[in-house]
């Protein structure tokens, strides 16, 4: 993360709203869009999203508590809104091509990997893609999801299990 | 430490939650067991993948865009709020209110349900999303 300190942001929206705010989307917009993406695997529909979840922080901020961290609340906004979006779409968490040849290049096992994501349970799914994806720590992920350290820890080692499991018929050379 | 416990450890090691101490149990370990040392191989290349899949960014107006559609939500509440003011007589707005207030319990009723039908679909897939503290946060 860049930028300016979230207390500083905190402060500077409760002088000046909107400059506040615009600070806040400057720090926060790259992280809430790839979350939306690596749910979607829709850019379009990862940015309708995004922009969703800064209108949700601008009407809210005022009323954050701080129980958890100006990060941590963002978080679990965007995997809120991402669910009420792909909710409307009935679930069709981002369908994948369909492949029948055996993957050669890092850039086709980077679509199978894909395929295999898309196939995980959403809760073993999600901790994926915090930890590798969003470069998360088992703390950070705890908090969002409100969850211990310990089921972090035993999901995402289940996930992996389970990830292996759907990606070595795919993939046949191995990982 | 047998290889099942081993495996616990090296999920720690790649994911870099792992302390000196069981660094040095996994390093002993490896020496002498090649299929942990498959096993740190394969998560360290799934995990390499999953961490170069694309990234994105925002559109170049991504900012302008959400303070427009801002700017336009307050714009329309205070039209609406205005217009209740100067419209409605205060019978009207009180029959009004009670309607409302009736017609969210029926929505409220209804969202209840449909929450629970889901949840006794999938109950620990959306029980991830629906979580008490979450809820008090945003809504």
């Amino acid at each position: 993360m860049v930028g300016r300190k979230d207390k500083e942001i905190l402060t500077l929206i409760a002088e000046d709203k909107e400059y506040g705010f615009k600070m806040l989307v400057e720090k926060y917009q790259v992280q809430v869009i790839n979350l939306a993406y690596s749910l979607s695997r829709d850019s379009s529909l990862a940015e309708d999203i995004a922009q969703e979840v800064f209108l949700k922080i601008f009407k809210k901020i005022d009323s954050f508590q701080r129980k958890s961290s100006l990060s941590t609340w963002i978080y679990r906004i965007t995997l809120n809104m991402s669910y009420q979006f792909l909710r409307k779409r009935k679930f069709s968490l981002f369908s994948p091509k369909k492949y029948s040849f055996s993957p050669e290049d890092t850039q086709e096992k980077k679509e199978i990997i894909n395929i295999g994501l898309s196939r995980l349970p959403l809760k073993y799914r999600i901790v994926i893609i915090l930890k590798d994806l969003q470069g998360l720590s088992y703390k950070e992920i705890a908090r969002i999801l409100n969850c211990s350290m310990g089921t972090v820890e035993s999901r995402l080692f289940r996930a992996r299990i389970l990830l292996k499991k759907i990606l070595t018929p795919l993939i046949k050379e191995g990982l | 430490m047998n290889c099942k416990k081993i495996k616990k450890l090296i999920q720690l090691y790649i994911d870099q939650e792992i302390d000196s101490e069981k660094t040095q149990v996994l390093k002993e370990h490896l020496k002498t067991c090649a299929s942990c040392q498959r096993e740190v191989n394969t998560l360290v290349s799934l995990k390499k993948l999953i961490s170069s899949q694309e990234k994105i960014t925002t559109s170049q107006d991504f900012i302008a865009k959400v303070i427009e559609k801002i700017r336009k939500q307050e714009i329309l509440k205070m039209n609406l709020e205005g217009a209740a003011k100067r419209l409605i007589p205060l019978p009207l707005a009180l029959g009004l209110v009670t309607f409302i207030y009736l017609g969210s319990l029926q929505i409220r009723k209804e969202n209840f349900l449909e929450e629970y039908l889901l949840s006794a679909l999938d109950e620990r897939e959306v029980s991830l999303f629906i979580d008490r503290e979450i809820y008090e946060e945003l809504f």
